[in-house]
């Protein structure tokens, strides 16, 4: 079976968890056997072409000029689309799997101009991302949404939240979306050594940190922690607050925490390197996720499988990772009161701290794990395959 | 006879400037000499209809907002493209191309590299006549111009201008045609072209 794997973001070039996703799915996908190319953007100094066992990954000049965002993705789908008709006409791919809206007008040309099934991974939608439909610019983005799940043979979402979020916002019948989670590896966490250095920098004095990663955007919601910070220090003084990305909010929050006088408890520190922060996840005694939307909740996975007891607002893809007070705390969404109290829990209690760490870690372990994803991913392919076989694209 | 498809962004009866009207000519005297002319074209809705033996898809964009024309033409071309792959696998025969300006370039390259047919451009203006700055955007369809022209086995501009702002544009040794619509062998001499790109 061969994949054409169409997507914006492919490391090097990482902006949001979607290059992380892509390329953990073709690599464990070329693993089963699969043959996956790639098809992304170009990134300063990364490989036009590279290719390792049956991944190849295709690298396409994208640079043209663009005042905004959407205007250089829509026109940067010419460039791919050229590469990627060129490729599709000489390896003859049995499916396109498009991630995003990003990349729908590349992968639906190429879908009906070599007669090839498509299926789209929708990771969020942008009234989710936006809370609603506001102005033109996300109307043309959710139209192009709607316009990609229209042409795709299936689709791919990685919560049963996210499935009834496509299936009303856009319009698709429930029954031709498949839910698979999305899934990290386990083993990244174990055998890590915390250099003193970094313990030095960020628990010098043996605090009790409270950690978050993620992006400073509103819908991941740290104001919520900053305002939940109050009630925790009072309980627990020697608690300290460390936040993980950036963000254009960064301003805002940093005025928040002066505001409520704990900015001397926070610690903001930008973007680190992924060594840092797996270390960073070593030494924490809990991780807040306290977002406003969440398609999935990767970064929860992440803390659940560094052993580290997580609190997470009940919304999105967050309430089905955690089930509360077994495999973590599920606060109320929006209310910094709730968060504080699953925070002080698990601060002061030590037996439920480790207990929800327990069976936490066993869920990741046994639910999100990528063979699984990949086993499930390829049996979607699978039914689109054999659907196609009898319609009369197949049949010409 | 050869078997033309015209692709153009403007044609009655949606008319924005003159090229409709040229285009719409070009086909009807292509017809009474014996070809078979498909013009693909936009519209607010997509319907399918004939003019004096020239069969037209008014071809309507998938994705109705939109706040620029790049943003309108990216979604627009992969519509074009479907129902032009839908015409060629449902036994339409096409011989070549004739793309129309940039607007659909993109359609025209995806058709000439997906099913190997000869791409022909027809320039009746360029973006360095019609805009002097450099913005992104007027750079952007520089861009679009460029790429176009590489992948054509033949431009046709309509005039000297057109073809010197052609030559400008790309530093290369380009087979230009100046054909002018005003000339009275526009049609005899455009279908002298397309023969010569067909017979190679």
């Amino acid at each position: 079976m061969k994949v054409l794997m169409f997507t914006w973001e492919y490391p090097p070039k990482v902006v949001g968890g979607l290059a992380r996703h892509v390329y953990d799915l073709s690599a464990i996908l070329a693993k089963q056997g699969i043959e996956v190319i790639v098809i992304t953007c170009d990134f300063p100094n990364a490989p036009e072409y590279e290719e390792k066992d049956n991944l190849r990954v295709h690298r396409v000049n994208c640079q043209i000029p663009a005042d905004d965002f959407a205007t250089w993705a829509f026109s940067m789908n010419f460039r791919l689309k050229k590469v990627a008709h060129e490729i599709a006409k000489k390896e003859k791919p049995d499916i396109i799997h498009a991630h995003d809206w990003i990349v729908a007008p590349a992968a639906i040309s190429i879908k009906h101009c070599h007669r090839i099934p498509l299926i789209a991974t929708i990771h969020s939608t942008e009234y989710g991302r936006r809370r609603g439909i506001h102005e033109d610019y996300q109307r043309m983005i959710h139209e192009t949404e709607w316009w990609l799940c229209y042409e795709s043979w299936r689709i791919i979402c990685c919560s049963n939240f996210m499935r009834n979020e496509v299936s009303s916002v856009l319009g698709v019948p429930y029954e031709k979306i498949d839910v698979i989670p999305n899934g990290i590896n386990v083993e990244k966490f174990f055998n890590v050594n915390v250099n003193p250095l970094v313990k030095q920098t960020f628990a010098p004095n043996g605090e009790k940190i409270v950690l978050f990663v993620g992006r400073l955007v509103p819908e991941k919601g740290v104001n919520i922690l900053i305002g939940a910070a109050p009630k925790i220090l009072s309980a627990v003084p020697e608690a300290k607050f460390i936040v993980v990305g950036n963000g254009y909010m960064k301003d805002r929050y940093l005025y928040d925490a002066h505001f409520l006088g704990v900015a001397h408890k926070f610690h903001f520190t930008d973007y680190i390197d992924d060594g840092t922060l797996l270390q960073l996840y070593k030494l924490a005694n809990v991780a807040v996720f306290p977002s406003l939307y969440e398609p999935f909740g990767i970064a929860a996975l992440e803390a659940m499988a560094a052993k580290i007891p997580v609190v997470v607002s009940d919304v999105g893809g967050l309430a089905e990772i955690v089930d509360h007070d077994y495999t973590g705390y599920k606060a109320y969404p929006d209310n910094s009161d709730s968060i504080a109290d699953g925070v002080i829990k698990i601060l002061t209690d030590e037996g439920y701290a480790n207990y929800i760490a327990k069976n936490a870690f066993k869920k990741v372990r046994e639910v999100y794990n990528w063979y699984r994803i990949a086993e499930e991913t390829v049996s979607v392919y699978e039914r689109v395959l054999d659907e196609y076989k009898h319609t009369d694209w197949a049949k010409n | 006879m050869l078997n033309v498809l015209i692709l153009t962004w403007e044609f009655p009866p949606k008319v924005l400037g003159e090229l409709g009207y040229y285009v719409r000519e070009l086909a009807i005297g292509l017809r009474k000499v014996g070809c078979e002319v498909q013009v693909m074209t936009l519209d607010d809705y997509t319907y399918f209809d004939e003019f004096m033996g020239v069969k037209v898809a008014h071809i309507a964009n998938p994705v109705k907002t939109h706040f620029n024309l790049l943003t309108w033409l990216s979604t627009l071309n992969t519509e074009v493209e479907r129902i032009c792959s839908e015409y060629i696998y449902n036994g339409g025969d096409v011989d070549i191309i004739n793309v129309h300006d940039w607007h659909l370039i993109p359609t025209g390259i995806t058709l000439a590299k997906t099913f190997g047919l000869p791409l022909v451009l027809t320039f009746h203006s360029t973006e360095e006549m019609r805009s002097s700055h450099d913005s992104n955007f007027s750079q952007a369809i520089r861009i679009f111009e460029r790429e176009g022209i590489e992948e054509a086995r033949v431009i046709i501009a309509t005039n000297e201008d057109v073809a010197n702002s052609i030559k400008r544009l790309i530093a290369k040794d380009l087979d230009i045609k100046v054909i002018a619509p005003s000339d009275d062998a526009w049609i005899s001499k455009t279908l002298a072209v397309y023969m010569s790109v067909v017979e190679k």
